[in-house]
């Protein structure tokens, strides 16, 4: 089935995965649940970096998914840590929710809001092209800076926001890579998204302390099942 | 050039780095961790004094260190290493000493690149680390880091852009029409990293949620390294200033800096946060200053720079032992505490009213060039200017109206007097900043030595 998703991905049209990357990016932006989340940025990850290969080496493409896997494997890591520990104090609800109180915006706005950029987006790519610039990356570009800077308004989740970070970083890389493909600063581009995705996984862990702390010990996967500090539990119903 | 050549003529640069995970390992000793650290960031900036790396290429790029950025390395090195011995006796965070050696290096790496693009991707890798000193392990808020880590993704690709449109027009002067697109570029870039009203809110945010002397460092370190690029991309690319639109955009920033900053201050109720908005309207000078060009503008904008060096370890320092006696900086919850902690008030208030450019304060020079530039082609502006910096000040006076009011006696208990080492740095420092406010002649060799790069 992996090889039959390849396949069908690495045949796809320049045009094609312009508008895929604009799809996952729009699940980035919209979508509540984290996992979904991080699968539209795998998928665009590998979009990106297809995208790419029309344009520089082979090599330097596939560096984009291994940092993108890498920064995925961070986020998802700790995305998992913090819904198992949020699980475990069996109150009604799962992360997702809690994190929606804190920001509530409604489905339908979200939605709203996406359509309304979406506009103002495809405005943008009719009147703003540059001779000496790929139509197609620049229209990738766009769509992925615009939705990642709508994802980053419309949550207050640090693991989401992580996610929307990346994509619009995704979207200047594209066009960055493209034309200065020097080694050492993609290196270091590289650098600075993985400790982007490690500064954001930290702040997910430490906004999520209360629900991490009351197991005794948070480094250990173990303590996942085991039952909350009363104190904890405590807080946790006031909040 | 061998390896070991090489080690030993870029000692400066690595030692730091070298060292970071032993002083991490002696991080639970702050005290021997403290002076390890100072003593390794004292080290290294005498080196870049007396023994500057020699020019090398390294993966085809050129690395030379140029005199601006080398009196910035060095001026930052000691800012650190005084800062470090403050935090061995008011703690601003177990990771700090490693953390800021680490940082320091990729500071001397950044500024050994010559590209923009190398410099900036650098300075991002560095203000992402940083982040965490900001957090510094506290958990009641995420709000500023998240703010920090929004910035620094965010700021990085119009600069990058804008400095890739801006050297093709460099080499093709008829895509001369783009420059304004890069002027905008790096407008907003710029605006983001210096907090340039209405982009500021990471800066009071990181104030009130961080620890005051690693805020105070943050703009001491990143503030000073983007004006720096500023002021060398204004030299670099003149065409900036007029086909790019950058002397209305350096006015607007300036402006909206000053008057913002200076109403904010006024109205704030948390030290930190007003301490923050004090600290835009020094950026707002310094943005003004540039905007005068090449001779008076720059000698004033590197007055200013120098200046608030000093005021930011000083005011830094006083807002962190003001943090850690008084358990707040909350103006209701000051009463009594300017009593107890007086020479940290002291500190706050010489560090403060320097941003302000206060007479006889060491902002005041290279504020009063920008003042005496802006009055006689725009009165108003300078006025409300003035005005604004009054505002400023008098928040200032309300602070320490909140703290020299009585507070009852099982308050007054609770609030510890400085520690003695603690007491002798300020005193050091306060004396230092008023040798500066009252004979600002002792840093014109300085300016000029930075000016003649």
């Amino acid at each position: 089935m992996l090889e039959t998703a390849l396949r069908f991905l690495v045949a796809l049209t320049s045009e094609q995965v312009v508008v895929g990357l604009a799809i996952t990016a729009a699940v980035v932006a919209v979508a509540v649940d984290w996992r979904l989340v991080l699968l539209a940025l795998a998928v665009q990850y590998f979009l990106t970096s297809v995208l790419l290969n029309d344009y520089v080496l082979v090599q330097i493409a596939v560096t984009k998914v291994l940092v993108g896997g890498f920064c995925l494997l961070v986020l998802y890591r700790t995305g998992r840590r913090v819904q198992e520990a949020v699980d475990a104090l069996t109150l009604p609800g799962s992360w997702v929710d809690r994190e929606h109180e804190a920001l509530p915006i409604s489905a339908w706005f979200r939605v709203l809001a996406l359509g309304m950029w979406t506009l103002g987006i495809v405005a943008f790519n009719a009147r703003v092209q540059f001779n000496f610039l790929d139509h197609r990356l620049l229209s990738a570009a766009y769509w992925l800076g615009g939705f990642g800077v709508l994802a980053i308004m419309l949550t207050r989740n640090p693991l989401k926001t992580t996610a929307a970070l990346l994509t619009f970083q995704n979207g200047f890389e594209v066009l960055f890579t493209a034309l200065e493909p020097g080694l050492l600063l993609l290196g270091f581009l590289g650098t600075a998204n993985i400790l982007t995705a490690l500064v954001g996984a930290y702040l997910t862990v430490v906004r999520n302390l209360p629900y991490l702390e009351p197991l005794q010990n948070v480094q250990s996967w173990d303590v996942l099942s085991l039952e909350p500090a009363e104190p904890a539990r405590q807080e946790e119903e006031t909040r | 050039m061998t390896p070991l050549e090489f080690l030993s003529l870029w000692t400066p640069v690595w030692l730091p780095l070298a060292m970071a995970p032993l002083v991490y390992l002696l991080r639970r000793f702050e005290i021997v961790a403290a002076l390890l650290t100072a003593a390794v960031l004292l080290f290294s900036s005498v080196l870049f004094w007396t023994h500057p790396p020699p020019p090398a290429t390294f993966l085809g790029r050129v690395l030379v260190l140029e005199r601006a950025p080398r009196v910035l390395l060095i001026a930052l090195g000691f800012w650190m290493a005084i800062g470090a011995l403050y935090a061995a006796r008011i703690s601003q965070g177990w990771s700090l000493f490693p953390f800021w050696l680490l940082l320091f290096s990729l500071f001397n790496a950044a500024f050994m690149f010559q590209e923009f693009v190398m410099r900036v991707v650098i300075l991002k890798i560095a203000w992402l680390g940083a982040i965490l000193l900001v957090q510094s392990g506290t958990t009641a808020s995420t709000r500023a880091a998240t703010r920090l880590l929004i910035v620094a993704v965010i700021a990085l690709p119009p600069l990058l852009a804008a400095d890739l449109l801006a050297t093709r027009i460099q080499a093709d002067s008829s895509l001369l029409e783009l420059a304004p697109l890069a002027g905008v570029g790096f407008g907003v870039g710029f605006s983001l990293l210096l907090a340039v009203v209405p982009f500021h809110a990471w800066l009071p945010q990181v104030a009130e949620d961080g620890p005051p002397l690693v805020a105070a460092w943050f703009v001491a370190a990143f503030g000073t390294a983007y004006l720096m690029l500023l002021v060398e991309l204004v030299r670099a690319m003149p065409w900036l200033l007029i086909e790019g639109r950058g002397l209305d955009m350096l006015r607007a920033a300036g402006v909206l800096l000053i008057v913002g900053g200076g109403v904010l201050a006024f109205v704030e109720t948390h030290l930190g946060r007003m301490w923050a908005y004090s600290v835009l309207v020094d950026t707002g000078y310094i943005l003004l200053a540039i905007r005068f060009g090449p001779f008076i503008g720059m000698e004033a904008a590197w007055l200013a720079i120098i200046a608030r060096f000093v005021a930011l370890i000083l005011s830094g320092a006083a807002l962190a032992t003001i943090r850690h006696r008084a358990m707040s900086l909350h103006l209701d919850e000051l009463p009594g505490s300017a009593s107890r902690v007086p020479l940290s008030f002291l500190g706050l208030l010489s560090g403060g009213l320097s941003f302000l450019g206060i007479p006889l304060s060491p902002g005041f020079p290279g504020h009063w060039i920008v003042l005496r530039q802006l009055f006689p082609v725009e009165a108003r502006l300078g006025g409300a200017l003035l005005l604004a910096t009054l505002l400023g000040t008098l928040g200032y006076v309300r602070a320490l109206n909140a703290g020299l009011q009585t507070a009852p006696p099982e308050r007054l208990v609770t609030i510890e007097a400085e520690p003695i080492s603690v007491t002798v740095l300020l005193l050091l420092l306060v004396i230092v900043a008023s040798l500066i406010g009252l004979a600002p002649q002792v840093i014109a060799p300085l300016v000029r030595f930075i000016g003649m790069g």
